[in-house]
């Protein structure tokens, strides 16, 4: 049994001088290594941790501005739609007054126009009737005998062939306003002497003063409604022309 | 025949005997040395090389067991268990070059190896527990334990340093055996068998010596060896 | 007298190589055993199972190589053979 203690001294030294060298040449950068490698890792999942919570917070704060950008859009919304609301009514209810008005001035024009017009007519009429009336009775004759001696007047004055036809006619007669008395008859029979025989004498109070002459082929009228007439016309051609 | 005991003198350094085991570890140490150095001098962050990759799944499997053994900080005994197992892996290997007689053959290595991991043992007790607490330990679970405490210290040093001599040694003698019986080609399958038998025993000399620290670290000393890992070399 | 010593140092170191080995081999086999049970019983640990069981086999084999050591002490450095 030979235990050399010299090889045992040198190899425990040995030993220990492979343990510093390997320490240094080997452990330590590997372990470096791995110790930076394990830094960088989790420096990167800290940057990515971060990253993700800042896009996190940025996502609730746009969440949050879209929120209030929606709530102020909707309370201006439902403040334009109130006004604009309030301001339909408003609108809606000054043209129903105006409208309203409108129709009512309308109405007041129409009607004091048409009391003016009902006014001018009735002016007009009066007028009317007055000239026709004035007219009329200016060129009456005084009585029956008067419109005797114009009926004798207007026979003279017809053409003799309607002269002859209208007196030829059967059932000639003369037409009173009122019945004449007997001082009148002879008068007009007198008056028409010429041309008629004592004609037969009707009453007819329509023709208010005159005396007409009728027959079956004609008639010459010589009344004051006649006349009347004629002027009225005469006044409303004169007017329409 | 050579006595497998024997160890052959290289020369003489003034007072100082240096035999073929002396020098085959300083070559050995060199070699580790610079392969280190040249494996450190590449090592990059982003694109880890094969080498880095191998050195990095070394640290990382060694903190792992070490973790898994003794509780706490494992870069405390990274260096040392790493080395252990580095060492005895690569001396072991190295009789794969020819006329390279392992160091671990001899006994000289492997007690400077047990008493280093002694040292280690007593340092590492002491530190975490104090002179007080370490001595205290050996009274476990009573007064009575105290010479039994510490024939095993001596015991478990001798069987570790015992262990590995007699597996290195003896497939070194019998390579021998069978070389100078049956001549070439033939020992080849027991090389194998060889090799297989020192990387097992470089890791079970690690793993005894992390659980006999981790056992005057902790005070628990009726620690068994861990399971190995799953990623055990 | 040296004689009869080498004789019983050799006689002594193939006893120790033979009775040393047939503990270990006891051993090593159960251990085997044992472990090929468990991986039929669980395939999906067989890589531990192997693992350990590649530990444990040294472990034993240490009992049998210390056998062999003693052999070789009685052998080369025998204290009584000078």
């Amino acid at each position: 049994m030979s235990f050399d203690w010299w090889t045992f001294g040198l190899q425990a030294a040995n030993v220990l001088i492979l343990l510093a060298l390997l320490r240094h040449f080997l452990f330590r950068p590997v372990a470096g290594i791995l110790e930076q490698r394990r830094q960088d890792t989790a420096a990167a999942l800290a940057a990515a941790a971060a990253a993700r919570q800042a896009a996190r917070d940025a996502e609730t704060r746009a969440t949050a501005e879209a929120d209030t950008l929606r709530t102020q859009r909707e309370t201006l919304l439902a403040q334009a739609r109130d006004e604009a609301e309030t301001l339909r009514q408003d609108r809606i209810a000054a043209a129903r007054a105006e409208a309203a008005r409108i129709i009512a001035d309308g109405r007041a024009a129409m009607d004091h126009e048409t009391r003016a017009r009902a006014d001018q007519r009735l002016h007009q009429t009066a007028d009317l009737a007055l000239a026709v009336a004035r007219r009329a009775l200016a060129a009456q004759p005084a009585g029956l005998p008067g419109y005797a001696t114009r009926l004798a007047d207007l026979l003279a004055a017809m053409p003799a062939p309607q002269r002859a036809a209208l007196l030829q006619g059967t059932g000639l007669h003369l037409v009173s306003a009122s019945p004449p008395d007997a001082a009148e008859r002879a008068a007009i029979h007198a008056a028409l002497a010429p041309y008629v025989d004592a004609p037969r004498i009707e009453t007819d109070p329509g023709l208010i003063a005159g005396l007409d002459l009728c027959s079956d082929t004609g008639i010459v009228r010589n009344a004051l409604d006649h006349d009347i007439d004629r002027i009225a016309r005469a006044l409303h051609d004169d007017q329409t022309r | 025949m050579e006595s497998p005991f024997a160890n052959p003198l290289a020369f003489m350094l003034g007072p100082v005997p240096i035999t073929t085991t002396v020098l085959t570890t300083w070559a050995l140490m060199a070699a580790m040395t610079l392969a280190a150095a040249w494996a450190a001098r590449r090592l990059t962050i982003d694109r880890p090389g094969r080498v880095q990759v191998v050195l990095e799944l070394l640290v990382e499997t060694l903190d792992s067991e070490i973790a898994g053994t003794v509780p706490g900080d494992p870069a405390r005994f990274r260096v040392l268990i790493g080395t252990l197992l580095l060492f005895v892996f690569v001396a072991n290997w190295s009789s794969l070059v020819p006329g390279v007689e392992p160091p671990t053959a001899h006994l000289e290595t492997d007690a400077a190896l047990a008493a280093v991991v002694f040292a280690a043992g007593v340092g590492w007790g002491i530190r975490t527990r104090g002179v007080r607490g370490w001595l205290t330990s050996f009274a476990r679970p009573s007064w009575v334990m105290i010479p039994l405490n510490l024939v095993e210290q001596v015991t478990r040093h001798v069987s570790l340093t015992i262990r590995l001599f007699g597996n290195v040694m003896s497939g070194v003698f019998v390579i021998g055996i069978v070389l100078s019986l049956a001549g070439l080609l033939v020992p080849i399958p027991l090389m194998a068998l060889d090799l297989l038998t020192g990387a097992v025993q470089a890791y079970i000399f690690a793993t005894l010596a992390l659980v006999f620290i981790g056992s005057a670290v902790t005070g628990d000393e009726g620690a068994t060896p861990p399971p190995p890992q799953q990623d055990a070399p | 007298m040296t004689d009869l010593i080498q004789i019983a140092s050799i006689l002594g170191a193939a006893f120790a190589v033979s009775f040393g080995a047939l503990g270990p081999a006891l051993a090593e086999g159960r251990a085997v055993a044992t472990a090929l049970e468990a991986i039929a019983r669980q395939p999906e640990a067989a890589g531990s199972i192997s693992r350990t069981l590649f530990v444990g086999l040294a472990m034993i084999e240490t009992t049998a190589i210390y056998c062999l050591v003693i052999a070789l002490l009685l052998l080369f450095a025998n204290p009584f053979v000078q």
